[in-house]
C-alpha cells in the first residue's frame, strides 16, 4: 500500500510526468496488461477500451491518478471464499455539480413507431439506471410506459452486438469499424458515379428532424436510389381515412378531459402503442372522478378486451371487421339528425347487416347515436389505428358533425415528410432484391426479415444483395443475412432528436457513451455521406434555424422540448363522403372455424419484438391473461367452448396455408369468432432471453407474422384453428392452474368486497357504500397503540377508478428496486418475484364481462400480521408506519408469507442474479458480459440473495433521499417531493403516495374521501393503503 | 409364528434357571449374538441407502437453494413443515408410553416403554432436522437462538416458530434423559454380561458404575418418578406448541382454537401406529414375544380407536365452527377441503384415520399382528395426509383470488421425505442391535416374583411360560 | 467398571466387607431387617431390580432430591421471564405488529418450556451426583459372584469401617440370615492403577481434537493477516451493483462512474447566468457582485466560514498565502512548492470579482478548482469576505470609525 501512495505521490507532484503521462493516452493499458486479475483480462479481450476514446478528454493529470490508483488497487483481485473486496476510485477534480452518489436526471426522449416520448433518464454516477415520463413533455406529463421503463434494461444487455461483423461463406466473423468504414467508402465512391443505380435504404419509421433532413440530403446525392420506409406496427389507416374525409392526411388529437361521452370503435386509445395514448389516459381519467364534478361516460365497441375497453361504462364484443357496418350505421344515424351541410355531403344510407339487427347491439349503438347527439361539442369518437380508412373517414366526419372539431377533437396536418409506413414498396424492393436488381442495400435498424408480412420473404431476398449493411443493436435474424452488420446505439447513449405525436420536438441527450462503441442512425448516414459524422454536431446544425444561438440550445436540450414546435392546429373542410360498400364477411353475423377472424396486436410488452430480449418485459405479466413468457391466441370463452379448446392447448393457427403454432387462451369479454394474437414473439435470433435458435434457449411464443400478409397486415378472416392437445403449463400470475367451479363461486361471492363499486346515480344518493359494505366489526385493541405515529406517516391512495391495468407500475417497480427476474419456469411454479402486482378480475356473465383491475402492493399493515409470526425479527415497524424488511436478518422461513393476507411478500428460491453476480462460490459466471446486467441496478437498493423474503417497501430509498436534504435544510417535506415509483410512471396518476399527518397532502385528502376503504380492512390489520372505490357511469337506458 | 421362528437365531433355551434370569437372557442375548439375524442386515441396509438419500437430497437444496422443492408461493410451506409435524407427532407415543402410563401404573407398558422412548427420540431427531434445513438460508438457523450476534439483535419471541425452537429442543432433551437414566441399570446388566473387553468398557462407562444398591435404587426410582411427573405436561405442550404454528396465524384453515387438544389426540394416534409398525417386527425378529405379548398390542389399538375417534371428532368439530362461526373466509376453506383441488388428499386423510382404525373394534383384529400391524401404517399415512391437508390445502386458496395457486411436489420433495425415514429406521436399527430393548429391570420389578404388583403380568407370564416350554 | 485380570498381590489386601448373596427379594428384604435391627450404619443391599419394601426394610430416608428439583424449576421460570424480557423489551425493543414490547401471554410458552428443562435436567444430574455416580471402581467388582446382581441374584454387603462390625458377630448375623453363600470382600488394590489404556489414549485424542478449533479460533485473534476475512458464503455482503466511486471492469478505465458526455445538460443544471454561475459580465469579468448575492453581514459571515474552511489551509487567515500547509511544505523543503497567492497583494486587488470567481471555480496555477466542492453562492460569499480582507490590509486611516482612531496612535 505505502508503494503504491508513494508511486501516486511523486506522480502527482512532478509536472514533467503529467506531460508524459498526457502524451500516452494508452499509459492505462499498458498498466492493465500487467495487471493479471480476470475482470481486467475480459476487459483487454473484449475491446471494452474502445469507447475510452469517445470520453471527453479530460484533466490529464486526474486521468493517469486514477488509472494508477485503479491499477493498484485492483492488483489485490478477487479472493475466492473471503470477504469481497471492494475497490474505491475517487473521483477527484470532479467537473462542476457532479457529486458521486446522487443521482441527476436528463431530460431525453424515445421514439417508437414514428412517435416520441419525452423523458427524464435518471443517471447515478454516469449510468442511466431509471426512465421517466418528462413533465414538460405534451403527450407524457411526466407518465411512461412498460416501454420506456423496459428500455434502460436495453442498455446493458449483455447480447447486443458489440462489434462490426461480416460475412463470411455461411457463418459471420468479426470486423472492425476501420474495415466497414473503408468498405462502404469504396462502395459508395461507386455510387456517386452511378447516382446511386441499386442503392437502396430500408429505414424504420422515424419523425427525427435531423434524419429526414439526413434523407434528403442523401437522395439528393444520389438521385436514383430509392429510401424505403418500413415499421410493422405502422398504420395508414388514419392518414388515409382523414385524406378522404378532409382531401388531405391529418393528424388527429384529443382533449378527453373535456368530454362527456366518447365512443370507441376498437381503439384503445389509452395504450401507449397509441400515439398520445399517455396523454389520453391521463385524459380520459381526469374526466372520471366522480367525488366533485360530473363523470364522463365511455362507450366501447371492441373485438377483444383493451384497457379502454376495461375502464368502459358500456362495453360491446364484436369483431373488428363488423365495425365498418357500425360506423356506417353511426354515421347514418346522426347525420339523420345532426343538420350536415350540404358541401358535407350526405349521410352512409343504412347498412344491412344481418348482426345489426341483433336486438342487444341496436340497443346498443341506438343508445350510443343518442347520448353522442345529447353531447354536441362535448363527445368523441375514436377509431382504432388498424382500422381501415373508410371507417376513419366516418368517424371524423361523425366529430365534425357532432361539433366536437376545435372542442374536444383537434386536427393538424399530417406533412408530408412525417413518413409513413409503406408495406407495398418493401414487397416491391424485396422483389428487386430477389431479381437481383438491389447491389448495395442499408438497412437502418427495424428488422424487416422477422417482422414483415409473411409475403415478403425479406430475409431470403436479402442474401442476394451484394453489399448490405445492417445497422442493429443485435444481430438479428436481419442482420444475419447481410454481409455486414455495424452495431447501432441505444437511444440512451446517442444524440438526436424526435417529434411527438403533435409535433413537438425533443431533443434526444445521451446518457453514457456508446458501451460497445455503437453509431447511431444519424452518425452513420451523415459518416455515409461524407458529412459531420458527430450525433451533436448533427443536431445542433439541424436545429439552428429554429434556435439560433447555443443558448437556446442548452436550454432546449435542458427542457427535452422545443417550445412552440408542436403543428399548427387546423379546422379541415369535411367533404362528402362516397357511399361505402360493405364486404360479404363485414355484414355477416357468426363465423365458423376456418372463416374466424384473426387479428395480430402490438404486444404490450415487446412490442413488435424489438424488446423481445429485454427480461422485464418478458416476464411482466400481459394485463388481461395475466400471461408472461408468451403470446397466445384469446378466444372468447363461447367460441373455445364451441370448438373444444381450452388454457393452455397448443392450437395451430392457419391462414391461407401458413401455419403458426399458439397455445390458446379463453379470454372473456373477446368477440366471438375474433382471435387476438400479438405479434413480436418466436422471434429466432433476440438472445439469451428472447430465443435463439442453435442454442439451448427455445424462441419465446409464436411468430404471428407467419400467417400475417401485407395486404391485411391487422385483421384478417378465413383463419382455421386446430388443437395439438395441451402444452406445457402456461406462465400465468394469475389463474396458474384452471379454477374449479367452486373456485369460481368463490371468486364471485367475495369480488364485490374485494373491488368495491357503484354506479354513479347510487353513490351520489349513498357516498359511504364503500365503507358498509363489509361489516366491520368494532376493532377492540387488547392494548393500548405502543407507538402513535407521530413525524411521518407514510400512505397510499390507490383509485381504482382511474387504474387502466397499464402494467406501467409494475415494470417501474422492477427498475427501481432491483427486482429478479425468474424466468419461465418458476414463473409457471408461482414463483413471480414482482412486488407489485395488479390484480385482474372479471364480473358478471362470461359472455359479456366486466374487467377490474385492482393494483396490489404491500398494504403496509399497522398491526401487520407477518411481523408477530417471524422468529428472527427480519420485518418489523418503522415510527413512519412502514413494514421494513431486514434482508440480511432474514434466515427464510416464509412464515411471514405464509401469514399475510394479501400475499404481497416474495421470496427468493433460488438466487436469481447468480449470473450477474458470479462471485458466489458455488456458481462462477459463465460470461463475464454477464455483469453487464449489474449496472442497471439501483445502487440504492440492496440486489437480494437467495433465501430472503423481499416486498414492496413504499420506495423507502426515495423517502430517505428526500428526507435528508430536508432536515438539512432545516424545512418540511413537501406534498408530492416524494413519488414511489410507481406512483411517478402511472399515466392516470390513480396512485397517490405522501404523509397522511400531512393534513393538506394529497394523499389524506384522498382517504378522507367517502369512497375510500380498506382492502380486508376487517381484520383489523389497519393496512396504511386505501382504495377508492370504482365508481361506473351507466346510461340508464342500457342499464 | 413359523415365519418368525425362521428368523429367530436365538433357538437355545434360555439358560438361566428363574424368571429374572430368562428375562435378562431374553435381552440380552441379542447384544451377545455374535450377528443380528440376516433380516437385520436386510434392513439396515435399506434405511442406510434412504438415509443416503435423505442426505443427499438436503444437500442439493441447500447447495441450490430450497427452490429445488415444490414450494411456491402461495404455498411457502409444503413438504418439510408438514414433514416436521408428522415426526414431532409420531414422537409423542414414546413419552407418553414411558411417562403417563407410568404415572398412571399401566404395568403393562414395561414391554414396550423403552422402545417406545427409542422411537420418540428418533421421530424428534427426524423432526429437528426439518425446521433447519426448510429455510431458505440453512446457514443461518442459529439465528433463532438467543446467542449474542453482531447485529445486537435477539430472536422474536411472538413468533410460534421461536416457541417451537424451544419446545422441540426441551423436548428432544428430556425425552434423551429419560431414555438414559432408565437404561444405566440395563447397561449394567450388559456390562457384567458382556464378554469382550470393547463392550465392557462401552456399557461400563454408560452405566457410570451401577451396582443396583439399594440406596441408589430409593434416589433413582425417585428421579424416574418426577422425569415422568415433568413429562407428561412437556408433551402435551409441545404439540399445542406446534399447532400455534398454524393457530395463531390469520389463515383461514389454520386460525383455530381446537387445534392444541386436536394435535395432541392425532399425535398419540400416529405415535401408536408407530409402536405397533415397529414392535410387531421386532418382537418377531428378536423373540421378544415372551415379554412383548399380544395383550401388549391388544391394548396399543384399544388407544388407537380411542385417539382415532378423538381425531375423528376433531376433524368434524373444524367443520361445524368454519360454519358457525359464519366467516365466508372460513366456510370456503373447508368446502374446499371436501371438493376443492385437493379433496383427494382430505378423502385419503379420512379413510385412513376415521375409516379403517374402525376394525379395531372386532377383538380378532385387535388380535392378529397382522391385521394391527397393517392398520397401523395406515394410520401412518393417514397421518401424514392430515398435517398436508392442514398446511397445503389452506395455503392454495386463502384471501385474495388473485393469488391462490397450486402446489405440485418435486422429486426432491420425495426423496426427503422418504429419506427421512431412512434415517429414523438406520437408528433405530442400531437400537435394537446394541442397546437394551426391554427395560429389564422394570420388567423383572413387575414379574411375578419380582414383586411389584402382582397380578398384574399374569398373562405375559402364561406367554411366557409356553415360549419357554418350547425347545 | 474395571476388567480385573487375576495378578500377584505383594500384601495381603486388608477387609472391605462381607457380602451375602440370596436367591429371592424376599430373602433380601428380611436379611435387611436383621441387620438394620442390628444398627449397622455402613452397609448396603444390591439388586438386579428395586426390591418392594427394602427402603423400610433398610431404614432409607427420604431423598431431597425433589426439592432440588423444585428449585431448578424456579430457577427456569426466572430466568425464561428475564430473557425474554430483557431481549424483547429492554435490550432491543421493537416494533412488531403493533403490540406492546412486553406482553406476558406471548412470552408463556417459552416460560413453559424453560421450567421443565431446568428441572430435568437438576434432577439427572442431582441423582447421579447424590448416588455418587459414575462410580467407576468397588471392591465388590473384584467378586466373581457378585456380577449376577445384574441379572437375577441379590446381595448384602457390610463394611469393615463399620463401628459395629466385628468379622466374628458379624459373620455370625449374616449366617443367621440364610444366605445361598458369604464371602469376605477385600480391598480394591488392582484397578485404580489399570485404568484400561485403550480409554485413556482415546480420551486424550478427543480432548486434543476437541482443542483444536478453539486453538485456531484464538490464533486468528492474534495474528494479522493482509487478506479480506474468510468468507464462505457471501450472501448480500458483496452485491452486484456499483456504488459511488467504485470499480467496474468493464471499462477500461476501470471507474464505474462515467463521465456526462460533452453537451448534455442535467435537469436543474442549466445555469443560465453568466454573471452568477461564470463571474461574467458583457464580455468581460463581472467587476460588480450579481443579483443573487445580497451584500449583508449574513453573507459576510457565511463568507468567513466557508473561507476559514477551503481557503485557509492554503492561504492563511489572513489570506496572505501563509497557511498550514504552506509552512509544512517549507519545512520539508522537498521543491517544486510554490508559495500560494498572498492575496492583499495590488493585483489581486484589483482583480475584478468575475475573475476571483473563476480562479476559485476553476483553479490557478497548481490551485485545483474548487466549483465541484463550493456552490455557486458560496463562492461569491467567499469573495466578498477576501475582498474585506484585501481592504484590512490597504486601508487608510479614514477607514477607522473616528471615534476609534484615537487607539490608534
Amino acid at each position: 500500500m505505502n508503494k503504491k501512495l508513494r508511486v501516486v505521490s511523486e506522480r502527482s507532484d512532478s509536472p514533467r510526468a503529467q506531460d508524459t503521462a498526457a502524451a500516452k493516452p494508452n499509459y492505462w493499458r499498458s498498466l492493465a496488461e500487467l495487471d493479471q486479475t480476470p475482470e481486467f483480462r475480459d476487459a483487454v479481450e473484449r475491446e471494452f477500451a474502445e469507447p475510452l476514446q469517445e470520453l471527453p478528454p479530460d484533466s490529464p493529470g486526474r486521468r493517469r491518478f486514477m488509472q494508477v490508483m485503479g491499477a493498484s488497487f485492483s492488483m489485490a483481485g478477487l479472493a475466492g471464499c473471503r470477504w469481497h473486496e471492494d475497490k474505491i476510485l475517487p473521483m477527484t477534480r470532479r467537473p462542476d455539480g457532479v457529486i458521486p452518489g446522487t443521482t441527476s436526471r436528463y431530460a431525453t426522449a424515445m421514439e417508437l413507431n414514428g412517435v416520441a416520448l419525452g423523458l427524464h433518464a435518471t443517471s447515478y454516477d454516469g449510468r442511466p439506471i431509471k426512465v421517466d415520463g418528462n413533465p414538460l413533455h405534451p403527450e407524457s406529463l411526466g407518465a411512461s410506459s412498460t416501454y420506456h421503463q423496459g428500455s434502460v434494461l436495453g442498455v446493458y444487455d449483455p447480447d447486443r452486438s458489440d462489434a462490426v461483423s461480416q460475412k463470411s461463406g455461411t457463418g459471420r466473423e468479426i470486423s472492425n469499424f476501420e474495415a466497414f468504414d473503408k468498405a462502404s467508402k469504396d462502395q459508395l465512391k461507386k455510387l456517386r458515379a452511378n447516382r446511386g443505380e441499386g442503392l437502396r435504404v430500408v429505414s424504420e419509421r422515424t419523425s427525427s428532424p435531423t434524419m429526414l433532413a439526413l434523407k434528403d440530403r442523401w437522395l439528393a446525392a444520389f438521385p436514383l436510389s430509392k429510401w424505403v420506409t418500413f415499421e410493422s406496427l405502422g398504420t395508414n389507416g388514419r392518414a388515409a381515412g382523414t385524406a378522404l374525409a378532409f382531401g388531405k392526411p391529418h393528424r388527429v388529437h384529443y382533449s378527453f378531459a373535456e368530454a362527456k361521452v366518447i365512443l370507441s370503435l376498437d381503439a384503445d386509445f389509452v395504450a401507449p402503442s397509441f400515439p398520445g395514448g399517455l396523454a389520453n389516459a391521463r385524459g380520459l381519467t381526469k374526466g372520471r372522478t366522480p367525488d366533485h364534478e360530473e363523470m364522463n361516460r365511455l362507450y366501447v365497441i371492441e373485438s377483444a378486451f383493451s384497457s379502454t375497453g376495461a375502464t368502459s361504462d358500456h362495453r360491446l364484443a364484436l369483431r373488428a371487421e363488423q365495425l365498418k357496418a357500425v360506423a356506417v350505421f353511426l354515421d347514418n344515424a346522426i347525420s339523420a339528425k345532426a343538420s350536415a351541410l350540404p358541401e358535407q355531403g350526405a349521410g352512409q344510407p343504412k347498412p344491412a347487416a344481418e348482426f345489426l339487427n341483433d336486438a342487444k347491439v341496436q340497443k346498443f349503438l341506438g343508445a350510443v347515436a343518442k347520448d353522442l347527439l345529447a353531447n354536441v361539442g362535448k363527445s368523441i369518437v375514436v377509431a382504432g389505428l388498424h382500422q381501415p380508412a373508410e371507417v376513419h373517414a366516418l368517424v371524423e366526419r361523425i366529430n365534425v358533425l357532432l361539433g366536437n372539431t376545435g372542442r374536444t377533437v383537434f386536427y393538424t396536418e399530417d406533412s408530408a415528410d412525417a413518413v409513413q409506413s409503406d408495406t407495398a414498396a418493401l414487397k416491391a424492393l424485396t422483389e428487386e432484391m430477389a431479381a437481383g436488381k438491389v447491389e448495395t442495400l442499408f438497412v437502418l435498424g427495424g428488422n424487416p426479415a422477422y417482422d414483415a408480412p409473411s409475403d415478403v420473404a425479406f430475409g431470403a431476398a436479402l442474401e442476394k444483395v451484394a453489399f448490405s449493411v445492417r445497422l442493429g443493436l443485435y444481430e438479428d435474424e436481419t442482420s444475419q443475412a447481410a454481409t455486414w452488420h455495424v452495431p447501432a446505439a441505444h437511444y440512451l447513449e446517442s444524440w438526436g432528436d424526435a417529434r411527438a405525436y403533435d409535433g413537438t420536438v425533443s431533443i434526444v441527450q445521451p446518457l453514457i457513451a456508446p458501451i460497445f462503441g455503437g453509431r447511431s442512425a444519424l452518425e452513420l448516414t451523415a459518416r455515409l455521406l461524407g458529412e459531420e459524422p458527430k450525433g451533436l454536431e448533427l443536431v445542433r446544425a439541424q436545429h439552428k434555424g429554429l434556435l439560433g444561438d447555443d443558448r437556446r440550445f442548452r436550454k432546449a436540450v435542458h427542457d427535452g422540448i422545443i417550445e412552440g414546435s408542436a403543428f399548427d392546429r387546423v379546422s379541415p373542410k369535411l367533404t362528402p363522403i362516397a357511399p361505402i360498400k360493405l364486404s360479404e364477411r363485414e355484414v355477416s353475423g357468426a363465423v365458423v372455424n376456418g372463416q374466424l377472424e384473426v387479428r395480430f396486436v402490438p404486444c404490450p410488452k415487446v412490442y413488435d419484438g424489438r424488446y423481445a430480449n429485454n427480461a422485464w418485459l418478458q416476464e411482466l405479466p400481459e394485463s388481461f391473461s395475466k400471461l408472461s413468457w408468451d403470446n397466445g391466441a384469446f378466444f372468447s370463452v363461447a367460441t373455445a367452448k364451441a370448438l373444444g379448446f381450452t388454457d393452455g392447448d397448443v392450437l395451430t393457427l392457419t391462414v391461407g396455408g401458413k401455419t403458426v403454432d399458439i397455445p390458446c387462451i379463453v379470454a372473456p369479454g373477446s368477440a366471438e369468432g375474433s382471435v387476438k394474437v400479438a405479434l413480436g414473439y418466436g422471434r429466432t435470433h433476440a438472445g439469451r432471453v428472447g430465443g435463439k435458435v442453435g442454442t439451448d434457449v427455445t424462441p419465446v411464443g409464436g411468430n404471428a407474422n407467419l400467417i400475417r400478409t401485407s395486404d391485411a397486415p391487422f385483421f384478417t378472416g378465413g383463419l382455421n384453428v386446430s388443437s395439438n392437445g395441451p402444452g406445457k403449463r402456461l406462465a400465468n400470475t394469475q389463474d396458474l392452474y384452471a379454477m374449479d367451479q367452486i373456485g369460481l363461486d368463490g371468486i364471485a361471492e367475495r369480488l364485490p368486497e374485494l373491488v368495491r363499486e357503484a354506479p354513479y346515480e347510487k353513490f351520489k344518493e349513498e357516498p359511504h357504500f364503500a365503507k358498509h359494505m363489509v361489516h366491520q366489526p368494532h376493532e377492540l385493541n387488547l392494548w393500548v397503540d405502543p407507538v402513535s405515529y407521530e413525524g411521518h406517516k407514510w400512505g397510499m391512495a390507490i383509485d381504482l377508478n382511474k387504474c387502466i391495468g397499464c402494467s406501467a407500475c409494475v415494470t417501474a417497480c422492477q427498475a427501481e428496486n432491483n427486482i429478479p427476474v425468474v424466468g419461465q419456469v418458476n414463473v409457471a411454479m408461482g414463483r413471480e418475484m414482482l412486488w407489485l402486482r395488479v390484480d385482474r378480475y372479471y364480473r358478471g356473465d362470461p359472455n359479456e364481462p366486466e374487467l377490474r383491475f385492482q393494483p396490489l402492493p404491500c398494504q403496509q399493515c399497522e398491526n401487520a400480521p407477518c411481523e408477530q409470526v417471524c422468529p428472527v425479527g427480519a420485518t418489523m415497524h418503522s415510527h413512519e408506519g412502514l413494514n421494513d424488511m431486514v434482508y440480511n436478518r432474514c434466515i427464510g422461513t416464509r412464515y411471514c408469507s405464509n401469514n399475510c393476507p394479501y400475499k404481497v411478500r416474495r421470496f427468493n428460491y433460488f438466487n436469481y442474479n447468480v449470473d450477474v453476480i458470479g462471485i458466489t462460490p458455488y456458481t462462477p459466471t459463465e460470461d463475464p458480459k454477464m455483469k453487464l446486467k449489474a449496472m442497471v441496478f439501483n445502487p440504492e437498493v440492496t440486489v437480494r440473495s437467495r433465501g430472503v423474503m423481499e416486498k414492496c417497501t413504499f420506495c423507502v430509498q426515495r423517502i430517505q433521499n428526500a428526507k435528508i436534504p430536508a432536515k438539512n435544510a432545516h424545512r418540511a417535506i413537501e406534498d408530492g417531493e416524494i413519488k414511489t415509483a410507481c406512483q411517478e410512471t402511472c399515466p392516470t396518476d390513480a396512485i397517490v403516495f405522501g404523509d397522511l399527518n400531512d393534513k393538506k397532502s394529497r394523499v389524506a385528502s384522498l382517504q378522507k374521501l367517502e369512497r375510500a376503504y380498506q382492502l380486508l380492512g376487517e381484520f383489523n390489520n389497519r393496512p396504511r393503503v386505501q382504495y377508492l372505490a370504482r365508481i361506473t357511469n351507466p346510461n340508464p337506458e342500457l342499464a | 409364528m413359523a415365519a418368525a421362528s425362521d428368523f429367530n437365531p436365538f433357538q437355545s433355551p434360555p439358560k438361566g434357571d428363574n424368571m429374572f434370569a430368562q428375562i435378562t437372557d431374553n435381552v440380552t442375548r441379542i447384544m451377545e449374538a455374535p450377528k443380528p439375524p440376516r433380516a437385520w442386515y436386510i434392513a439396515f441396509g435399506i434405511a442406510l441407502s434412504m438415509l443416503t438419500m435423505f442426505l443427499g437430497s438436503i444437500t442439493w437444496a441447500a447447495w441450490n437453494g430450497i427452490g429445488v422443492w415444490g414450494n411456491m408461493m402461495p404455498v411457502a410451506w409444503a413438504f418439510p413443515i408438514v414433514n416436521f409435524v408428522f415426526w414431532i407427532g409420531i414422537g409423542h407415543a414414546g413419552t407418553l408410553i414411558s411417562a403417563i402410563l407410568f404415572l398412571l401404573r399401566q404395568n403393562w407398558r414395561t414391554a414396550i416403554n423403552r422402545f417406545a422412548e427409542a422411537m420418540t427420540i428418533f421421530a424428534v431427531m427426524c423432526a429437528g432436522i426439518f425446521p433447519g434445513v426448510h429455510i431458505g438460508r440453512p446457514w443461518l438457523p442459529y439465528y433463532m437462538m438467543p446467542i449474542p450476534n453482531q447485529m445486537g439483535m435477539w430472536p422474536q419471541y411472538r413468533s410460534p416458530l421461536e416457541w417451537d425452537i424451544f419446545a422441540v429442543s426441551t423436548y428432544a432433551t428430556v425425552s434423551i434423559l429419560f431414555w438414559y437414566m432408565g437404561m444405566i441399570p440395563d447397561f449394567a446388566t450388559f456390562r457384567d454380561r458382556s464378554t469382550s473387553t470393547a463392550k465392557r468398557i462401552a456399557y461400563g462407562i454408560v452405566a457410570m458404575g451401577w451396582r443396583g444398591s439399594s440406596r441408589q435404587w430409593h434416589r433413582y426410582e425417585r428421579a424416574y418418578l418426577i422425569l415422568a411427573a415433568l413429562a407428561t405436561p412437556l408433551v402435551l405442550s409441545v404439540h399445542s406448541v406446534v399447532s400455534f404454528d398454524f393457530a395463531t396465524a390469520q389463515l383461514p384453515g389454520w386460525h383455530a382454537t381446537i387445534f392444541p387438544p386436536y394435535f395432541v389426540a392425532g399425535a398419540i394416534f400416529g405415535g401408536f401406529a408407530m409402536v405397533v409398525t415397529l414392535a410387531v417386527p421386532a418382537r418377531q425378529f428378536f423373540g421378544l414375544k415372551r415379554i412383548i405379548t399380544i395383550r401388549h398390542l391388544e391394548l396399543m389399538a384399544k388407544v388407537m380407536i380411542a385417539t382415532g375417534l378423538m381425531v375423528g371428532y376433531a376433524y368434524g368439530m373444524e367443520f361445524f365452527i368454519s360454519w358457525y362461526g359464519g366467516s365466508s373466509y372460513e366456510g370456503f376453506t373447508f368446502v374446499n377441503r371436501l371438493f376443492g383441488p385437493y379433496a383427494w388428499a382430505y378423502w385419503t386423510m379420512i379413510s385412513c384415520n376415521v375409516i379403517f382404525p374402525q376394525l379395531f373394534w372386532f377383538k380378532k383384529v385387535r388380535t392378529n399382528v397382522w391385521a394391527i400391524l397393517i392398520i397401523g401404517m395406515i394410520v401412518n399415512v393417514g397421518m401424514w395426509f392430515e398435517r398436508f391437508v392442514i398446511i397445503c390445502t389452506s395455503l392454495t386458496r386463502d384471501f385474495l383470488p388473485s393469488s391462490w395457486g397450486y402446489f405440485v411436489p418435486t422429486k426432491f420433495d420425495f426423496m426427503t421425505l422418504g429419506g427421512s425415514f431412512g434415517l429414523f429406521f438406520t437408528l433405530f436399527l442400531l437400537f435394537c442391535r446394541y442397546l437394551p430393548m426391554v427395560a429389564m429391570s422394570e420388567v423383572k420389578a413387575f414379574s411375578p416374583p419380582g414383586g411389584h404388583a402382582r397380578p398384574h403380568l399374569d398373562h405375559g407370564h402364561d406367554d411366557a411360560a409356553h415360549a419357554h416350554a418350547q425347545p | 467398571m474395571s476388567d480385573h485380570k487375576p495378578q500377584a498381590e505383594s500384601t495381603a489386601p486388608e477387609l472391605h466387607g462381607i457380602l451375602a448373596e440370596y436367591d429371592t427379594p424376599d430373602q433380601l428384604v428380611s436379611a435387611s431387617k436383621k441387620v438394620r435391627d442390628a444398627g449397622f450404619e455402613k452397609w448396603d443391599t444390591y439388586s438386579p431390580f428395586p426390591v418392594h419394601g427394602i427402603d423400610a426394610a433398610m431404614g432409607i430416608k427420604m431423598t431431597v432430591l425433589p426439592w432440588i428439583t423444585l428449585c431448578a424449576g424456579i430457577t427456569g421460570l426466572g430466568s425464561a421471564i428475564l430473557m425474554q424480557w430483557w431481549m424483547n423489551a429492554y435490550d432491543y425493543p421493537w416494533l412488531i405488529s403493533g403490540k406492546p414490547t412486553w406482553s406476558i401471554p406471548a412470552n408463556v410458552p417459552i416460560m413453559f418450556e424453560l421450567t421443565v428443562l431446568f428441572s430435568a435436567i437438576t434432577t439427572l444430574v442431582g441423582m447421579l451426583m447424590l448416588n455418587g455416580l459414575p462410580h467407576p471402581s468397588h471392591p465388590l467388582d473384584l467378586v466373581k459372584r457378585f456380577g449376577r446382581v445384574t441379572d437375577d441374584k441379590f446381595f448384602l454387603l457390610i463394611q469393615a469401617a463399620d463401628a459395629k462390625f466385628d468379622e466374628q458377630d458379624t459373620r455370625a448375623l449374616i449366617d443367621g440370615t440364610h444366605p445361598v453363600a458369604v464371602e469376605n470382600v477385600l480391598e480394591d488394590r488392582v484397578t485404580p492403577d489399570n485404568f484400561p489404556p485403550g480409554l485413556i489414549y482415546g480420551l486424550i485424542i478427543v480432548t486434543c481434537a476437541a482443542v483444536v478449533p478453539l486453538a485456531l479460533a484464538v490464533k486468528a485473534r492474534h495474528s494479522k493477516s493482509d487478506k479480506p476475512r474468510i468468507h464462505i458464503i457471501q450472501d448480500m455482503d458483496a452485491q452486484p451493483k456499483y456504488k459511488a466511486q467504485r470499480e467496474n471492469p468493464i471499462f477500461a478505465d476501470g471507474r464505474a462512474d462515467r463521465e456526462a458526455l460533452p453537451g448534455t445538460v442535467a435537469v436543474g443544471h442549466l445555469n443560465e447566468d453568466d454573471h452568477f454561475y461564470r463571474g461574467r459580465a458583457g464580455g468581460s469579468w463581472a467587476r460588480t457582485f450579481p443579483a443573487q448575492v445580497e451584500l449583508n453581514d449574513e453573507t459576510m459571515a457565511r463568507g468567513k466560514v466557508r473561507f476559514g474552511i477551503y481557503c485557509t489551509p492554503c492561504h492563511g487567515q489572513g489570506g496572505l498565502g501563509d497557511g498550514m500547509v504552506h509552512k509544512r511544505a517549507d519545512a520539508l523543503a522537498q521543491g517544486g512548492w510554490i508559495q500560494p497567492t498572498n492575496m492583499t497583494q495590488e493585483y489581486v486587488r484589483n482583480q475584478p470579482v468575475g475573475e476571483l470567481f473563476n480562479s476559485i471555480t476553476n483553479g490557478v496555477r497548481n490551485m485545483p478548482g474548487y466549483g465541484s466542492q463550493i456552490p455557486s453562492e458560496d463562492r461569491w460569499a467567499i469573495i466578498m469576505y477576501v475582498r474585506a480582507l484585501q481592504r484590512s490590509q490597504a486601508g487608510t486611516l479614514n477607514d477607522v470609525p473616528e471615534s476609534e482612531r484615537g487607539s490608534l496612535k
